[in-house]
């Protein structure tokens, strides 16, 4: 439990100071967003007014604390792109990102585990998952949305070639299979490689010869005494495979037209729209930490040597 | 590693050859290659990368086009290969500059120790905690679009991987009888550091900055594609993914395809490298 508390307070710090760094960062980018506001006909006394207005005339880390005060409340700031709440511009698309990642993290893990088992069940597919692997773990995002919508949507016509559906969720999954396929690929091939290193370093220790020789049943050996061990840093590199999809949805949803908060982080890049881009940053930056934490706490969970070792 | 079983005046053609990993020599031959071919575009390249044809586009591969040509004309394969330099050169010195902030950064918290070591050790977590992708998006909203802003990202973002690895290595190696020699010896730290420590380490920076190479190169190709890095009509092969991809769309795939098969393959190669690398460590012979 105290463990678990820890893990907790490392994962805020990390995002309370990481989220401080973005905001420092942002806000060194040129452009004033007082006189950007203001538009072009306002006088230079009336941008004055509107700075000190907005806060901008204060340092950076009262402006910090206010939009993070503020954020935790639901606002978000102004899109000047688009001319409305920054909240409720992302709200919609939120869930549209989360679906694709969600989609994409349950591929890596039947595949990508079921991959890095296939050798311990059939001896002879141990190369083969070798190569395969490493041909995965190659292959980009963007060049496997490529390849993707030459061959299953353009070629086959099983899938659609771009954009999201309005539909119901069967609709809305049959748009996201490709993209989805394409943001996992190299995280299965990835979480595959892990699975095999980690399950064939474990059946080799002496613990497992031991019970071998105690004459018990080769599933329970398994079940027992190699996956649970190899189990570790198949979580750990799961967590980071969740947090490094969230921030892929930003190449893979530009490549599909897919209307989420990776394409609308591009596009606000692009439009200089700063009040988005800080709140998108946020939300990626989150996830990673949210997802790094949960595997983390499994992690806990899982092994008690862990607990005991840390604590002391 | 183990230095007593090869002496230096061992060095006989057969001992490097024993030494030799055919898989490494190969994959390093065929890199070293390309490299060459990149940098000798203006002499291999068939066509300027740059020279518009609009009667001749989006023509499938010929004899004259052994890749075909985009939608203005262009030749494909000479924009490959102007478009390697550029390729190319991004992750090489996103690496460069990663690699000597991780190392310096290791190297001296490792021999400080103290408060200087939690300080390095929590700025580099939180440092990891931003993905790479992210960190060069940001920096192209401060800096604007274009190849510097998302190389000293990423070159900032690689760091904490490059540390992270290289921390414990460095941990068992400042314990070992060495490096106490040289102390006792009356060495300065910062002597001991760069002669003795960074030398013993560099094997494992050799693997893992193959292994980062090519994620950087996804990186920054994947920041072309997505229109904040290199900007068209500049050849890069993020880029021309980009450019290749409305083409694909209407029935003309060569150049998306084309590109991406050169992005996978180059990738491809530099990890069997690193691979191969950090095998050696693991196996010493």
């Amino acid at each position: 439990m105290k463990e678990a508390l820890r893990v907790v307070g490392r994962g805020l710090i990390t995002l309370l100071v990481a989220s401080f760094v973005i905001y420092l960062a942002l806000s060194l980018a040129p452009g004033d967003p007082a006189t950007a506001l203001a538009g072009n006909r306002a006088t230079p006394e009336q941008v004055e007014t509107l700075r000190q207005e907005l806060g901008l005339d204060r340092p950076v880390v009262v402006r910090y604390a206010a939009w993070l005060a503020a954020s935790l409340h639901g606002d978000l700031g102004r899109s000047l792109q688009f001319r409305q709440d920054t909240a409720s511009l992302i709200e919609p698309r939120l869930g549209v990102t989360f679906l694709l990642v969600g989609y994409a993290f349950l591929l890596i893990l039947v595949f990508g585990i079921g991959l890095g088992l296939l050798p311990s069940v059939r001896s002879w597919l141990s190369w083969p998952v070798v190569v395969v692997t490493a041909l995965g773990i190659s292959i980009p995002a963007f060049v496997a949305a490529m390849i993707l919508i030459q061959v299953f949507a353009l070629n086959l016509g099983w899938f659609p070639v771009l954009g999201t559906s309005n539909g119901d969720l069967r609709d809305q999954l049959w748009h996201l299979t490709l993209p989805a396929i394409a943001l996992a690929i190299s995280w299965v091939a990835y979480v595959g490689q892990i699975t095999r290193a980690s399950v064939r370093e474990q059946a080799g220790k002496e613990h497992v010869d031991t019970a071998r020789g105690r004459g018990l049943a080769p599933r329970a050996i398994f079940s027992k005494h190699v996956l649970r061990n190899a189990a570790i840093p198949i979580i750990t590199i799961s967590g980071l495979a969740l947090a490094a999809l969230v921030a892929g949805s930003i190449v893979v949803e530009t490549a599909f037209g897919i209307g989420g908060i990776g394409s609308l982080l591009v596009t606000s890049v692009l439009a200089k729209d700063y009040d988005v881009v800080l709140a998108i940053s946020m939300i990626f930056v989150l996830a990673f930490v949210v997802a790094t934490t949960v595997a983390d706490l499994a992690l806990v969970a899982l092994d008690p040597r862990l607990r005991s070792k840390m604590s002391a | 590693m183990s230095t007593l079983a090869t002496a230096p005046h061992e060095w006989s053609v057969g001992t490097l050859l024993r030494r030799l990993d055919p898989v490494l020599t190969v994959v390093t031959v065929v890199l070293v290659a390309l490299v060459v071919v990149a940098i000798c575009a203006p002499f291999l390249a068939p066509y300027p990368p740059e020279q518009i044809d609009l009667l001749d586009a989006n023509q499938a591969p010929s004899a004259a086009h052994l890749l075909g040509t985009d939608s203005l004309g262009r030749d494909i394969l000479s924009r490959l290969i102007y478009g390697a330099r550029l390729t190319f050169l991004g992750p090489t010195l996103i690496i460069l500059l990663a690699t000597i902030a991780g190392v310096s950064l290791t190297i001296s918290s490792v021999w400080i120790g103290g408060t200087y070591d939690r300080i390095v050790s929590r700025a580099l977590d939180i440092l990891f905690a931003i993905p790479g992708i992210l960190v060069a998006v940001i920096a192209v909203a401060i800096i604007g679009p274009g190849l510097i802003a998302p190389v000293i990202a990423l070159s900032l973002a690689y760091t904490p991987y490059l540390a992270r690895v290289l921390r414990s290595v460095a941990m068992r190696e400042r314990h070992l009888a060495y490096i106490e020699a040289g102390t006792l010896m009356g060495l300065s730290g910062w002597a001991i550091g760069w002669r003795h420590l960074v030398p013993n380490v560099m094997p494992m920076v050799r693997a893992q900055a193959a292994l980062a190479f090519g994620a950087a190169l996804v990186d920054l190709a994947a920041v072309s594609y997505i229109g904040l890095g290199v900007q068209s009509p500049i050849p890069e092969w993020g880029v021309m993914v980009a450019e290749g991809q409305a083409a694909l769309l209407n029935g003309y795939p060569w150049q998306a395809i084309s590109a991406g098969i050169a992005i996978v393959v180059v990738v491809l190669l530099v990890n069997v490298a690193g691979e191969r690398l950090a095998l050696r460590l693991e196996r010493p012979r």
